[in-house]
């Protein structure tokens, strides 16, 4: 592929949605500033978010920092404890068995019914911010590798039987390939949770004043009614849930490559 | 053979094959076929009666010489795996080091003419090109039984009769014993020295019939009378009993 057709591929895939963002803001901008300019408002207009946002770079920036730690460590555990979990399930049916209801149960609980238990345990701070983001983003990882771990096509498994293959050889050269791709795939979606999940939980089990990220920015300017800075701490959460996503994509995408089928 | 769930699939299969011949087998789909195959392989235990390869179980026959190959009708390779090192999975299953499997890849590699593309993912491949990878893969570890379950059913007509010619070559060379199930009738008969016909389920066997034509066969074989004849012969067993 020579360059220039490449940076056209990318012009490609980046116009739409910047054309798109464009559009929304303008409409936002025309509905809020000019259409509908009242003293008062429901809605800040983009100026006023973009004012509030540059106002309060620092502190918005430091915050984004707390939270990306927290939903990074939580992302880390998930991917940890989610592949040890799934490969539990694979090698056992009645691990399997007695232990995916309580994964459904994870994936299900309201986490603001439990994060009086977790701040119970954990005490207020970020390590109860990492355990909710832990929380919320373990159950497509667990799904996912447990599926690429026993989902493997039973004529690859005579084969692997025919040659006489160990259950060791079956585990490290069938399955566990196998599940790359599907790994990737959960980890991309346990990404955005893993964010989501810092935001709640520093909603919800957030830290001392001194140190606070972008959820408990959201949960203290709602209150107060400053819209215009609720508004630009919810596009730094949206920007960095989206950040992450796409460094796990392109890592994903980096490492399963070759696993494409055919 | 009975399945669990009372699905009676064979009754009363009596086969035997001599030491290098080549046999082909057609049938119904759902009579039974890939049943055979995977007893002679030792992946199912028959309900009654017992198979044995050389004389073993073939499970024993398996664990102690390690001769039997099996080629199915998807090329089931690993995707994440090159042409060359897919083909030496079976090698290295039994614990022989890369280097010292070199010689007998490269070997079936340039046998199945797939030299060129041993770097390839098989997604890189054609539909045949993948069956060459997967013949080269069952034939790499130097079987003296090739079960082969319909592996040309899913290829267009001009690739399997290439394929059904490259087969036989490799037949000629090493003489392995070849077990090819297939429901086309012509395959059947241009490939086998001999051609066995199921009925459909409960599958039995109702038709065993020699096949005349001297190896090696060429291509034009498929446009001789006497070959069409025995064609002829085989679909109205095949016919008869469905
Ligand atoms: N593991 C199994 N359990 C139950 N029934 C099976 C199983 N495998 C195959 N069968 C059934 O046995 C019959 C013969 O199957 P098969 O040998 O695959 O036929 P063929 O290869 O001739 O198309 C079919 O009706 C199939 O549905
Ligand atoms: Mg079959």
């Amino acid at each position: 592929m020579r360059p220039g057709n490449r940076l056209a591929i990318g012009m490609e895939r980046v116009l739409p949605p910047l054309a798109l963002f464009s559009l929304v803001v303008l409409l936002w901008y025309l509905a809020t500033e000019v259409i509908w300019d009242r003293p008062y408002r429901l809605i800040p207009g983009p100026g006023q978010v973009a004012r509030a946002a540059a106002e309060n770079a620092g502190r918005l920036a430091s915050a984004a920092g707390l939270t990306a730690a927290a939903a990074l460590c939580g992302f880390a555990l998930s991917l940890t404890a989610g592949c040890l979990v799934a490969f539990g399930f694979s090698q056992s049916r009645i691990l399997q068995r007695s232990f995916y209801p309580y994964a459904v149960f994870l994936q299900t609980v309201p986490i603001v019914a439990v994060a009086p238990l977790i701040v119970f345990w954990f005490d207020y701070g970020f390590q109860s911010v990492v355990v909710v983001s832990f929380i919320l983003s373990l159950f497509p990882i667990i799904t996912n590798a447990a599926t690429g771990l026993t989902a493997v096509d039973a004529n690859l498994l005579e084969l692997f039987e025919l040659y006489n293959a160990s259950r060791w050889q079956v585990l490290w050269k069938l399955r566990l390939p196998h599940a790359v791709p599907y790994l990737v795939a959960g980890a991309r979606i346990s990404s955005g949770l893993a964010v989501i999940g810092a935001i709640v939980g520093e909603i919800s089990a957030g830290y001392g004043s001194e140190r606070f990220g972008l959820g408990y920015i959201i949960f203290q300017t709602s209150g107060q009614l400053k819209t215009e800075e609720l508004f630009a701490a919810v596009l730094a959460s949206a920007l960095l849930g989206f950040g992450i996503f796409a460094a796990v994509s392109r890592i994903g995408e980096a490492l399963a490559g070759r696993w494409q089928s055919y | 053979m009975v399945f669990p769930g009372g699905l009676e699939a064979l009754q009363g299969i009596h086969l035997e094959l001599q030491a290098g011949e080549f046999v082909s087998l057609v049938g119904p789909s759902g009579c039974g076929k890939s049943t055979v195959l995977r007893m002679m392989a030792g992946l199912l235990q028959p309900t009654t009666g017992d198979v044995t390869v050389a004389g073993l179980h073939p499970r024993r026959a398996r664990r102690e010489k390690q001769d039997v190959s099996f080629v199915f009708q998807e090329a089931t390779l690993l995707a994440w795996r090159s042409v060359r090192d897919n083909v030496r999975l079976p090698l290295e299953l039994r614990g022989i080091p890369a280097r010292q499997a070199s010689e007998s890849v490269q070997t079936l590699l340039a046998l199945v003419g797939l030299t060129e593309f041993e770097d390839a993912y098989p997604r890189q491949l054609s539909g045949g090109m993948r069956m060459r990878a997967s013949i080269a893969r069952a034939l790499v570890t130097r079987p003296d039984l090739l079960l082969m379950d319909e592996p040309f059913g899913s290829l267009d007509e001009i690739t399997r009769q290439r394929l059904n010619e490259d087969l036989l070559a490799l037949w000629m060379r090493d003489r392995w014993t070849a077990l090819f199930v297939t429901h086309n009738v012509y395959e059947a008969v241009f490939l086998g020295g001999r051609v066995l016909v199921m009925s459909a389920r409960p599958g039995r066997l109702v038709g065993d019939f020699d096949v005349p034509f001297q190896y090696p066969r060429p291509g034009t074989l498929r446009a001789d009378p006497d070959f069409a004849r025995l064609a002829g012969k085989v679909s109205d067993c095949l016919r008869e009993h469905a």
